[in-house]
């Protein structure tokens, strides 16, 4: 397993008054992966991930789900390049209800968020991972997402895993 | 007292929200690329012509809506459509077709009693969908009174209501009910990525595991075939290395004498 912190969507939104976009974000990442060596230089990871994104209000939230098919190449000791495909799903959902809100020159009611919707993307990704031991290890990983498409987003990830077998 | 309360109870319930939607289900465009059509009237009272408006709607919506890659829907600036001068909401909606949004001046003073309103966006409450968005073109309307960034700003944010989404209390947002000067509206903040995506999320055709390529714009969009080059070549970059590297250790490897 691993834990780290995924930044979605770098460089895309606003973030506060002066208009400056937010490049950063905390995000804690959980993931679960397994491990198969098929030689000595080459491993095959396919892992899956959970980033928790700080609750943008108490009516709705936000998460994203990953699923990465990574093979990773022994460069050097204990340096490893990693890379492949990769699904970033992105889950908003909202409890429902409706709110009064300022519209104009007057207040309107407004229906709040209700239910779930999932938006999947496919993603290219390349990273890098050290190893302190032959199951503790850090990394980290840049993922372009969507692939073939505009607008591009960069996302990235750095965690510590675990390895257990 | 009780008014007290119903305000209390009012500013309660703004400061919890965030995102909302014009209704609960609000109608969604059947395609993934909607076109935005002109109203070919000029807005002599604002100084722009039918023109300046294409030109305006055609750099907001690439600065702000279609800049969320979690979502589906894009928008592009299409051709002129005639309508009156004084046309009504009404007007507008039929002068398009399903599926279309319309964004142009208007003069009817019962849609905009007062100068102070800048823009009016809605959109049709029932499938098909249909999105319009009246400029104040009336005397004095305050809407000539902004900077350019704050009337495309303004587009974007009707344009917003357009698709269904409705106001948010976060007050860097393009939906804030607001327009402050004090804010420098850039780009869209996470709260109206939220709100786009959850209405037009990215939808699979292929099973959920392998997921969406996102839209492919236009075959002959340069950064596309760009993104698509890049792409192939880091993997078959990363196969490369699979393959020679892997050879290259296959020999390193010791061999047994056979005896």
């Amino acid at each position: 397993m691993g834990l780290g912190n995924l930044v979605t969507d770098s460089g895309l939104y606003q973030k506060n008054r002066k208009g400056q976009k937010q490049n950063f974000e905390y995000a804690p990442y959980l993931s679960f992966h397994y491990r198969w060596e098929f030689s000595s230089r080459f491993e095959f990871t396919p892992e899956l991930g959970f980033a928790f994104h700080k609750r943008p209000s108490p009516n709705h939230s936000r998460m994203t789900f990953m699923l990465l098919y990574p093979v990773s190449w022994r460069m050097w000791r204990r340096h490893y390049l990693r890379g492949g495909l990769a699904n970033l799903v992105t889950r908003v959902a909202g409890k429902g209800g409706s709110v009064f809100m300022n519209n104009g020159n007057g207040v309107s009611l407004f229906a709040r968020p209700s239910g779930a919707t999932y938006s999947p993307a496919a993603a290219a990704f390349l990273g890098y991972e050290y190893r302190f031991r032959e199951y503790l290890a850090v990394r980290f990983d840049t993922f372009l997402v969507p692939m073939l498409a505009r607008p591009m987003r960069l996302a990235f990830s750095l965690s510590t895993n675990l390895y257990y077998f | 007292m009780i008014k007290i309360l119903t305000l209390l109870s009012f500013a309660a319930s703004v400061t919890s929200s965030a995102f909302t939607l014009i209704i609960t289900n609000p109608a969604r465009y059947a395609t993934n690329n909607v076109e935005i059509r002109i109203a070919n009237n000029d807005c002599d009272n604002l100084g722009l012509s039918a023109q300046d408006v294409k030109d305006m709607v055609a750099i907001s919506v690439g600065q702000y809506w279609n800049t969320v890659p979690s979502s589906k829907i894009r928008f592009h600036s299409g051709s002129f459509v005639d309508v009156a001068e004084d046309a009504s909401l009404t007007d507008m909606k039929n002068s398009i077709e399903d599926n279309q949004i319309i964004i142009g001046c208007s003069k009817n003073s019962d849609l905009f009693d007062s100068a102070n309103i800048l823009a009016v966006g809605t959109m049709t409450v029932s499938a098909p969908a249909r999105g319009i968005v009246a400029i104040n073109n009336t005397a004095g309307s305050r809407f000539s009174s902004l900077s350019e960034s704050n009337q495309r700003a303004t587009l974007a944010h009707e344009m917003g209501h357009a698709i269904g989404i409705g106001h948010s209390t976060h007050e860097y947002a393009l939906m804030y009910f607001v327009l402050s000067e004090s804010i420098k509206q850039e780009s869209l903040a996470r709260d109206d990525s939220d709100a786009i995506t959850f209405l037009y999320p990215n939808k699979s055709k292929v099973p959920f595991l392998l997921g969406s390529c996102g839209q492919i714009r236009d075959i002959a969009d340069k950064d596309l075939w760009f993104n698509y080059i890049f792409v192939l070549s880091v993997l078959a970059l990363f196969l490369m290395w699979f393959f020679v590297a892997g050879s290259f250790n296959e020999m390193q490897k010791p061999q047994r004498m056979k005896l």
